[in-house]
């Protein structure tokens, strides 16, 4: 029997050895009348060599900062074509006396690219945060100059059945806070842009700008409203290759809402406007809460005009209707059940109802078992599409496994099915492993069945105290219209030089990726921009990171703070379980942000890290505003998350979607 | 696995450390990991580290040395420096004896058990002590005060495992409610916590699921396992029961697992 060294988390925030005037009762007296026992001394050959501790060499003067520097080469065939980017990303953050605390990202990078070719072959990036900056009043402000999202408030990020993006930009952005009134202030004003680059994060500005200006307030106890303008030159559409493009199309859109917030109720009006090329439309939606006891219940209603739109990317629209859901937990069972009823108001979009249930029963502490059904019948459709998930997932001596059986029949065309099996071993601290394995016949938009088999394997860890591992590898193999064949892989290998010196190689094949034929929701907006071309590439980095400032000013660092480490991995959660199986995408260029404060980017991988961080209790927050939609993050105030000393907290957030 | 320390433990340690901090003010360290599960080979040297920090602005000066501990009725940690018949400290070697850690440094500390190759199946358990110099409070008043932590090393060695039976049951007042607690004795050889639901149903005709206290039972002891209630949820009062109760269900631990079917009566 093997046991792992756990460390109990709330015990690990501070073990303090204190004064006593008496000796800890806890402490038996035995020992003042028995012969003193001695301890072996271990000899001083004979001491475990540890590995270097570059804590020791830290500048613990001044306020925290810390610096690092890239230099990247990448070689990429993507679809027919095959080009080279070689360039510089450089980063930092540093604590100021007065004026918060300010991060930088930066990227500039020679392209051989076509699309890149108009603009001197050159791309690049820069993002500079300035956060938490207190003026009188309870006054709390953060500003953004560079590569930006818009910003939304929270009325209009918590939303429960729509989701609204935000919009990609270069300018700037900014945003007020009063703790004490409740008042938010936020404006953003820039070029219209796309990201591209592929190992690095560039921003292509494209002809068209894009301005924000939104507040949120409390009006009355209990009561919030938002208000929202957001203008926008350009839209986002997929190009033959299935990669974003920028196209002509100008949208200006208001947003106005309330909320009211009960012990054990809660609702939220929204309306929505915009005008543009699409012509003038107009959206409303109400959503409620209710809890219950065990049960939670969701209900709303909405009418959203043909052609709404909400700056660049693709939104509901030409739908009403209304939507139920109630929800059961506790102790064992977890259960779910809704329906929608869906109208097109153009009469060409989607008319009829769609209908989901989850129930998960857990046996004993080791298996949980379940299932899931979806079905969506359309006005005049004889044979509605079903679709439908059993799982059980069983913990072991080898870790979690997940078995799960999906099947789906849309309309008249041929079954779809797939077995597949999910291991997430279970290996020493720091290290992971899963594996998938799946096989079955998935019919894709109403083309013949492609009959399909893929082995994936995900993991990571330290082969020695400075080479480390992490990737993923899928083979797959098929028969049909669909078919793919071969492998997929994104493998990166870390090798510690030297303190602060790295060197990284990683290799990345795609063979691209479809819509999966079980997602049934019509209330999903299309994915162009997770199905990939096929995609190959090898990237190398030689990277160099420091950090200094005083101990009590590590990251989220209480007066005399000890550091251990965050790292995670963002992707996304396709069976929805919270753990990263080997087949499932990782999210990358996602904003992940420590207590509010300091924020880095999710790599090709998903992969992020803040590598010193002060012991306690931290918040990390995934910003989704790169995510492919109809993804998104539950944890919206954020994930708290446990940091002992010297360990490594690592963190799996999974993105996840409504099907 | 993820083993969780015991609530009690946990709050008797903290009590422990943080009971005189206002008393000091000037000297505290900071040990982490503060607990250690792992296990080892018969023939092997199983090595870990300590890393100690010291928060406070002087330096610190620490003795070091191992200790026997148990758990007292109430989940409490006990330690005692005499040798126990059969134990395993003398397979413990420690890196140094006593260690100084400048104002606000920290320190690595190595230790080590050298399991025998022909050690039999079962759980090598010590603590490591960690002690303070004596100083005075200030004030005028000279008392010697001291402070001292122990980690906690719990090491499988072979294919030790515990044994859990059900040696009887009854109430216990918790925090004002009177809940159901297991008599759990462990016949095996290493230490095993329970976890899993047990459905029941009171007098009233209210369902409810328990779970169990996470609690270690250790080789060799009987301890009583409290069944808390669920709530409806995070917001919800801890319900009230009605007895008397019928339970029935199954509690993991490892691999096994011990089912349950009893009524609780007042």
């Amino acid at each position: 029997m093997r046991r792992s060294t756990t460390y109990p988390l709330p015990l690990a925030v501070v073990a303090a050895l204190v004064l006593n005037a008496t000796s800890p009762p806890a402490f038996a007296a035995a020992s003042v009348h028995a012969a003193p026992y001695r301890d072996r001394i271990i000899s001083r050959e004979d001491l475990q060599v540890l590995p270097p501790d570059e804590d020791e060499e830290y500048d613990d003067e001044g306020l925290p900062r810390s610096v690092r520097a890239e230099l990247n080469l990448s070689h990429s065939e993507r679809g027919e074509g095959t080009f080279t980017e070689q360039g510089l990303s450089v980063g930092g953050f540093w604590e100021t006396p007065s004026l918060g605390s300010f991060s930088l990202d930066a990227t500039l990078f020679r392209s051989n690219r076509d699309r890149f070719r108009g603009d001197g072959a050159l791309g690049g990036a820069i993002t500079l945060w300035q956060r938490d900056l207190n003026l009188d009043g309870g006054w709390l402000g953060s500003n953004g100059l560079g590569v930006l999202n818009t910003p939304l408030t929270p009325l209009q990020y918590n939303q429960y059945r729509f989701f609204m993006p935000t919009v990609a930009l270069a300018g700037a952005a900014t945003e007020w806070r009063n703790e004490g009134s409740g008042l938010l202030l936020q404006a953003s004003l820039g070029r219209a842009g796309i990201y591209n680059g592929t190992r690095m994060v560039g921003f292509d500005i494209a002809d068209g700008d894009v301005a924000s200006l939104g507040a949120q307030w409390s009006w009355a106890p209990h009561w919030k409203g938002s208000a929202m303008f957001l203008g926008t030159q350009g839209r986002i559409v997929p190009d033959a290759l299935e990669e974003a493009v920028f196209a002509a199309g100008d949208t200006r859109a208001m947003y106005a809402g309330t909320s009211w917030d009960g012990a054990r109720d809660a609702m939220q009006f929204n309306l929505l406007s915009s005008n543009g090329d699409r012509g003038h439309a107009s959206g409303a939606w109400v959503d409620a809460s209710s809890r219950r006891g065990r049960y939670t219940h969701n209900y709303g209603v909405f009418r959203l005009d043909p052609g709404l739109s909400w700056g660049a990317l693709p939104i509901n629209n030409d739908a009403e209707g209304g939507y139920y859901r109630v929800g059961y937990q506790y102790a064992r069972w977890s259960w779910n059940g809704g329906v929608d009823t869906i109208r097109s108001i153009s009469g060409d979009g989607f008319d009829g109802v769609y209908a989901t249930a989850f129930g998960r029963y857990q046996a004993s502490s080791t298996l949980g078992y379940g299932a899931s059904f979806n079905t969506r019948h359309a006005s005049g459709d004889d044979g509605g599409s079903y679709s439908t998930q059993w799982f059980a997932d069983k913990r072991n001596a080898w870790g979690q496994t997940r078995v799960q059986l999906d099947l789906a029949t849309a309309g008249n065309h041929a079954d779809s099915w797939q077995v597949s099996v999910d291991q997430s071993f279970a290996v020493k601290q720091a290290r992971r492993l899963s594996a998938s394995l799946s096989h079955g016949s998935l019919v894709y938009d109403g083309e013949a069945a492609t009959r399909s088999t893929s082995l994936t394997l995900y993991g990571g860890g330290d082969l020695t105290n400075t080479l480390s591992l992490d990737g993923s590898a899928r083979w797959t193999e098929g028969d049909g219209p669909s078919a793919q064949r071969g492998s997929d892989f994104n493998i990166g290998l870390n090798w510690r030089l030297q303190p602060h010196w790295a060197l990284s190689a990683m290799v990345y094949q795609s063979e691209g990726s479809q819509r999966s034929p079980f997602v049934l929701d019509p209330l999903v907006t299309g994915t162009p921009f997770i199905s990939l071309p096929r995609d190959r590439s090898l990237f190398l980095t030689l990277r160099y990171d420091r950090q200094a400032g005083r101990q009590q000013g590590v990251l989220g660092g209480a007066p005399g703070g000890a550091v251990g480490r965050i790292s995670g991995s963002l992707f996304l959660d396709e069976n929805d379980d919270g753990q990263r199986a080997a087949s499932e995408q990782p999210a990358a260029n996602i904003t992940v942000i420590l207590d509010g404060r300091y924020s880095v980017r999710t790599d090709s991988l998903g992969n992020f890290s803040f590598p010193r961080v002060a012991a306690g209790l931290h918040l990390v927050t995934a910003v989704p505003d790169n995510l492919p939609l109809p993804w998104f993050i539950d944890e919206a105030p954020g994930q708290a998350v446990q940091v002992n000393v010297r360990q490594d907290a690592h963190l799996q957030i999974g993105a996840r979607r409504r099907r | 696995m993820s083993p969780i320390l015991p609530g009690r433990l946990l709050l008797a340690m903290c009590g422990l450390l943080l009971s005189m901090t206002a008393l000091a003010g000037s000297f505290s360290v900071l040990v982490s990991p503060p607990r250690f599960e792992d296990s080892a080979k018969p023939g092997t040297t199983y090595r870990n580290v300590v890393e100690i920090s010291n928060l406070s602005g002087q330096t610190a000066h620490l003795s070091l040395k191992t200790a026997e501990w148990h758990l007292d009725a109430g989940g409490a940690a006990v330690f005692s420096e005499e040798l126990a018949q059969g134990s395993c400290r003398p397979w413990v070697g420690l890196e140094a004896p006593e260690v100084t850690i400048a104002a606000n440094g920290k320190r690595r500390y190595r230790f080590e058990v050298a399991v025998p190759a022909d050690a039999p199946a079962g759980e090598c358990r010590f603590a490591i002590l960690l002690e303070g110099d004596p100083e005075s409070v200030q004030g005028g008043v000279v008392v010697p005060v001291s402070g001292r932590i122990g980690i906690i090393v719990y090491l499988s060695v072979g294919d030790a495992s515990a044994r859990l039976a059900v040696a009887g049951q009854q109430l216990l007042t918790m925090e004002g409610n009177l809940l159901p607690a297991l008599r759990v004795r462990n016949e095996g050889n290493a230490h095993g916590r329970l976890e899993g639901f047990i459905d029941g149903k009171d007098a009233s005709g209210r369902r409810f699921t328990f779970t169990p206290s996470s609690l270690p039972v250790l080789a060799g002891e009987t301890r009583d396992i409290v069944l808390t209630p669920q709530s409806d949820n995070d917001r919800a009062p801890a319900p009230a029961i009605v007895y008397p109760l019928s339970l029935k269900g199954r509690l993991d631990f490892d691999s096994q697992h011990l089912d349950i079917e009893t009524i609780f009566a007042r």
